[in-house]
């Protein structure tokens, strides 16, 4: 979920699209509350444009401390991968 | 509900009662009786064809408003009431029987009132922001309902309604469904379940 919100703010049915069946819509919106509180994230609402019509959409994107995590996790994964 | 079609109708119905009565009570003899109904006979063709003509002034207004034009509103030459053009280009030979079924059929589509379209899963959203924090209901269950409706709209906007209605019915109250249980704290409250057995 961090490595595709480094690209691009993306909305949660985006990053499920993404995922390559890694993610389902029925957990994303949870997964994604869990990191926005522990500040991987941060989320926004977008207005709808004119001539929309619709609620207001929430749009996340990586922090720095998330970039920071996702970094931490790679290289913790490129260790146990070459312990291997 | 009486309208101004019925009024005519009416009071040919009242003015013959009051006829009859009239005859009654003053007079019962045959010759009498056979005039009073020639009477109302003649009244009640007159009656009707003034009816039809009213109905008839009627449709043509409510089709002029439909966009349709007249062209000729009687019957000479032709065994149609009346020939509407509409468009400009299309010429229709009506008679006054079709002209009814479309008239009713225009004023049945100018009256009808729009359809109420909801969202998704109005209940559960309701249910959602009843049970949770405005900030969970914010964090959570806001986004995945506004996605939905997002979905749900894009795909009456390029015509599967198919697939509008399977989101409707079906995909949005299963994904909001997913999203309040995953968000409820089951740990927590296997804990307390837990706790209470030993109580």
């Amino acid at each position: 979920m961090l490595e595709q919100l480094i690209g691009r703010d993306k909305y949660g049915i985006e990053l499920v699209d993404g995922s390559q069946g890694l993610l389902s819509r029925r957990s994303v919106y949870v997964i994604l509350g869990r990191m926005e509180d522990k500040g991987f994230i941060s989320g926004r609402e977008v207005e709808t444009p004119a001539g929309e019509s619709g609620p207001p959409r929430r749009v996340y994107r990586v922090t720095g401390h998330g970039q920071r995590v996702l970094a931490a996790h790679e290289a913790a994964f490129a260790v146990l991968r070459g312990a291997r | 509900m009486i309208s101004f079609r019925h009024i005519v109708p009416m009071t040919l119905c009242a003015l013959m009662a009051t006829g009859l009565c009239v005859v009654l009570m003053v007079d019962l003899s045959i010759p009498m009786l056979m005039a009073f109904v020639a009477a109302c006979a003649i009244v009640a063709m007159i009656g009707w064809r003034r009816v039809h003509a009213l109905d008839l002034k009627i449709a043509l207004e409510h089709l002029k408003e439909a966009g349709f034009k007249q062209v000729q509103p009687d019957r000479k030459g032709m065994r149609s009431d009346v020939v509407v053009v509409f468009g400009g280009k299309q010429r229709f030979e009506l008679e006054a029987k079709k002209l009814t079924k479309i008239v009713k059929a225009v004023v049945r589509a100018r009256t009808e009132r729009p359809r109420i379209i909801r969202p998704p899963a109005p209940l559960l959203d309701a249910i959602a922001r009843t049970i949770w924090s405005d900030k969970t209901y914010r964090r959570v269950f806001a986004p995945a309902r506004a996605d939905i409706i997002f979905e749900w709209q894009a795909a009456i906007v390029r015509g599967d309604h198919r697939a509008a209605r399977r989101i409707k019915y079906v995909r949005g109250p299963w994904i909001m469904l997913w999203t309040m249980a995953w968000q409820v704290p089951w740990s927590l409250l296997k804990k307390v379940v837990e706790i209470v057995k030993s109580a």
